[in-house]
């Protein structure tokens, strides 16, 4: 898989290149600011982004980030400012341009301390309509939730891959120069006892620490995240956690696959155990996915879209397996209603067994987890968020 | 004996009255050696269970056992992550009952294995911790005693306030007088629960052995979910499996063993999802000259559980304490609290005419420590030949008050009259018929261990 590349934006367009694995490559980057008769003064955004997979099915989610003191303290530029075809749900590759209309954000004193960071992550669209739901979210009782979970969900959207170490060290430069996000266990990918660790190496001192990612480590999922990690770096891109109903639908597929509103694909499988049907994740000598043990050829995490010939009905890669996936409910028996604080992650993982990677199991975790077999990825829709 | 053998003889003795001879003789660990285990269980307790124990540098956890595969990854990251080795994995546990290092069983299923899965292990002369609540039926936790005691076994429970350190100090205090005359002790549960939902059915999914996960109990089409708990076959209810805790405490604060009757009220009045068990229970036991309470209701938001103060010098509200001990004597009044909530005497001024505490010690307990403490006490047991503190005859004597509330409501709520001596009620051929539960073969509790 071919590395992403974001570009740093500087608004005196003196412009910097970083390279973080699967952020979709974003070029040509420039950045105005104008001032106008009646809006006030605004600031213009534009760039290319030409990768070939961006469509309607398969959009990019743009979000872009700006300081004001030359990178001292970051914000996510709240979508609402914004115009233009270039934020949000991208749908087509090609040229794109913001404008940043604003109050008081737009008019900086000084150009030279503002900058601007734009960041695009691979979705895929999961259409609205009913699929089937054959676990029940929360481990069977939410109290947040109805008796029956929905299984006509409305349109969302999910991200492609799992959130890579890359994303999660420009993440942890960004916010995380007093330590906040980072814990140890996410450093040496090489310790003895467990080599599934990140690589994502801190330099310096509070406040002013920084994070690389030891090379060759860039494509593999983030892992020993808590759930609260998970989440605030979802709340810094402007999106959330999954539901684990909207996880099952992504991995399963709806019944009609382009949605209830037009049902022209109707899905073949729609009670599928797996992403890509009801073989085993090693039948017949094939590998799947990446499951216990080292048959599948990872014996630890692999990269993120390793098998992405055996991808979700809407293209989402690595669902079975690789890493479990924080989601947004709550674990909660009628015993401890909401008492016990447990989340649900979902989708097996690179120490499970083949049977445990399909669309219904899932493990119950405390939040503040930190493991080496579990990751996250982002989903965007209406519904709640954290 | 080859340990295939000793295998078969394992199977062929499940439902029958085997006089057990050659069997794995694991001896007990010197001091200097670790303690082997395998866990039977690994769902969310298991898990729990699993993360104390990798604490310890004494013990290597060399199986790890569920019916279910799917539980594997999870609980083995935990053994990696702690312990820095991989454990095996095996789905049947009497596979880890063969296995002649293993010198403990740690016991985390569901409520349905727990007297079959301690009684196999006992008779495969491993050491059990078990967790609570300890059995189905009175029968079976007499059965798991007799095997405990039969094959010389330390066989710890899971009720692990026992091991709080000032749980020791408030049972002292009872028997030296200082509350006077304890004739009245009230034990709580009553919080906030919700409804159980019963999914539709589904086909067994990959990966999961039905048949060994229903066990002894009824296996009814497959539902994902935790329909089961609504059910007597497969569970106590939710009032009395977490309630034993504090029963077990109070049991162990007031030194008693069997009441001389029972009397329930109660009845499943608030929730409409088709379970057994009540929701609602009041339960009444003589005990001579004591007289103990049970309050208990599942619906009651405004009642919180204490867990684990963040505040360590501060006491639970306890009115609203949810899972307290009142021990009321001549002299004084006793709050306890279960999972850090400490204790507190109050005894009149007659000055002022108010009660005022004379005694105030707080938990300052971190949270997970007692588990932590207890395994300490099974671990040292295992190494000593000792009795635990949580020993299985205590826990089972604690355990039939629970079960004696449930006949009386099943029974219509009626007093029942108990001999303790036979553990049977005195003529009363209808909640006698309660005494045992139901198996299902080949998964049978044998009349002789």
């Amino acid at each position: 898989m071919s590395k992403r590349i974001m570009l740093l934006v500087i608004v005196s367009l003196i412009c910097s290149n970083l390279s973080y694995a699967q952020w979709i490559e974003i070029s040509n980057t420039k950045v105005t600011q104008e001032t106008t008769e009646l809006g006030g003064p605004r600031i213009v955004i534009e760039y290319d982004i030409n990768d070939p997979e961006i469509s309607k099915d398969c959009p990019a989610y743009v979000f872009i980030r700006y300081s004001k003191n030359s990178g001292t303290t970051w914000e996510l530029l709240p979508m609402e400012h914004l115009r233009g075809n270039g934020y949000d749900l991208i749908e087509s590759p090609g040229h794109k341009k913001i404008i940043w209309w604003g109050t008081g954000e737009t008019s900086f004193a000084d150009v030279n301390q503002v900058k601007v960071r734009v960041r695009g992550i691979q979705m895929v669209r999961i259409p609205a309509g009913k699929f089937i739901m054959k676990s029940l979210p929360g481990g069977g009782y939410d109290e947040s939730k109805n008796t029956k979970p929905n299984s006509n969900l409305p349109l969302f959207y999910m991200a492609k891959y799992e959130t890579t170490i890359s994303m999660y060290t420009d993440y942890l430069n960004e916010i995380g120069r007093e330590g906040a996000g980072w814990n140890n266990r996410m450093s040496d990918p090489a310790a003895v006892h467990s080599p599934g660790r990140c690589g994502i190496i801190q330099k310096g001192f509070a406040p002013n620490f920084a994070y690389s990612v030891k090379p060759g480590r860039e494509n593999y999922p983030i892992t020993y995240v808590s759930w609260y990690d998970a989440a605030a770096f979802l709340r810094w891109c402007g999106l959330r956690l999954p539901s684990e109903a909207e996880w099952e639908k992504a991995l399963r597929g709806g019944i009609y696959l382009d949605g209830d509103k037009t049902k022209q694909r109707k899905n073949p499988l729609p009670e599928r155990k797996y992403p890509w049907g009801n073989k085993s994740p090693n039948a017949e000598g094939v590998y799947r996915c990446n499951y216990d043990g080292d048959d599948d050829g990872f014996p630890y995490t692999a990269s993120v879209g390793s098998f992405d010939k055996f991808n979700s009905p809407y293209g989402a890669c690595d669902m079975a397996g690789n890493v479990a996936e924080w989601t947004l409910d709550w674990y909660s028996t009628p015993y401890h209603t909401g008492l016990d604080g447990f989340r649900m992650v979902r989708g097996g993982s690179w120490m499970a067994v083949p049977a445990a990677c399909d669309a219904i199991t899932g493990a119950t975790q405390f939040p503040l987890k930190e493991s080496s077999i579990m990751g996250f990825r982002g989903a965007k829709g209406p519904g709640k968020s954290h | 004996m080859k340990s295939m053998n000793r295998r078969k003889f394992l199977k062929g003795s499940i439902g029958a009255a085997t006089t057990f001879t050659v069997l794995s003789q694991s001896k007990s660990p010197a001091a200097e050696e670790k303690v082997v285990l395998g866990i039977m269980g690994v769902g969310g307790r298991g898990r729990a269970l699993l993360r104390s124990l990798v604490k310890r540098s004494d013990v290597k956890i060399k199986y790890i056992c569920d019916a279910d595969t799917r539980c594997y990854g999870p609980a083995a990251e935990i053994v990696i992550e702690g312990h820095n080795y991989k454990p095996k994995f095996v789905q049947d546990f009497r596979k880890m009952l063969d296995d002649r290092q293993i010198n403990a069983i740690v016991i985390a299923t569901s409520d349905r294995w727990h007297a079959l899965g301690t009684i196999m292990a006992c008779q495969a002369r491993k050491d059990v911790y078990v967790e609570k609540p300890l059995s189905l039926s009175i029968w079976d936790g007499r059965k798991m005693v007799e095997a405990a005691r039969q094959y010389k076994r330390v066989v710890q429970v899971g009720t692990q306030s026992r091991s709080a350190p000032y749980t020791d100090k408030a049972a002292e205090y009872i028997r030296s007088g200082k509350l006077g005359d304890v004739y009245l002790a009230r034990v709580f549960l009553m919080q906030e629960s919700g409804p159980i939902h019963v999914a539709d059915v589904q086909p067994v999914p990959e990966g999961l052995d039905y048949n060994l996960w229903c066990g002894p109990s009824p296996m009814p089409p497959y539902r994902p979910g935790r329909w089961f708990w609504r059910l007597w076959d497969f569970y106590v209810g939710y009032i009395m499996a977490d309630m034993i805790h504090q029963v077990d405490l109070a049991r162990y604060l007031i030194g008693k063993e069997y009441p001389d009757t029972v009397c329930n009220a109660g009845g499943v009045y608030h929730f409409d999802d088709g379970r057994e068990q009540p929701d609602t229970q009041f339960a009444t036991f003589e005990l001579g000259k004591l007289t103990l309470l049970f309050e208990a209701s599942l619906w009651s938001p405004y009642m919180h559980r204490i867990v684990h103060l963040k505040d360590k010098t501060r006491f639970p509200d306890w009115p609203f304490s949810a899972t307290k001990v009142e021990i009321c004597g001549t002299k004084g009044f006793m709050c306890f609290g279960r999972h850090g909530g400490g204790w507190q005497v109050f005894e009149e001024d007659r000055n002022i005419r108010e009660s005022k505490a004379v005694v105030s010690e707080p938990a300052s307990l971190k949270f997970g420590s007692i588990i932590d403490a207890h395994f300490d006490d099974f671990i040292n047991c295992i190494r000593t030949r000792k009795k635990p503190k949580a020993d299985i005859e205590e826990a089972h004597l604690s355990m039939v008050l629970c079960h004696l509330a449930n006949i009386s409501y099943r029974v219509g709520n009626r007093k029942l009259k108990f001999d303790g001596a036979t553990e049977t009620f005195v003529s009363d051929a209808e909640a006698n018929k309660y005494l045992k539960a139901n198996y299902r073969k080949p998964w049978v509790i044998p009349e002789k261990v």
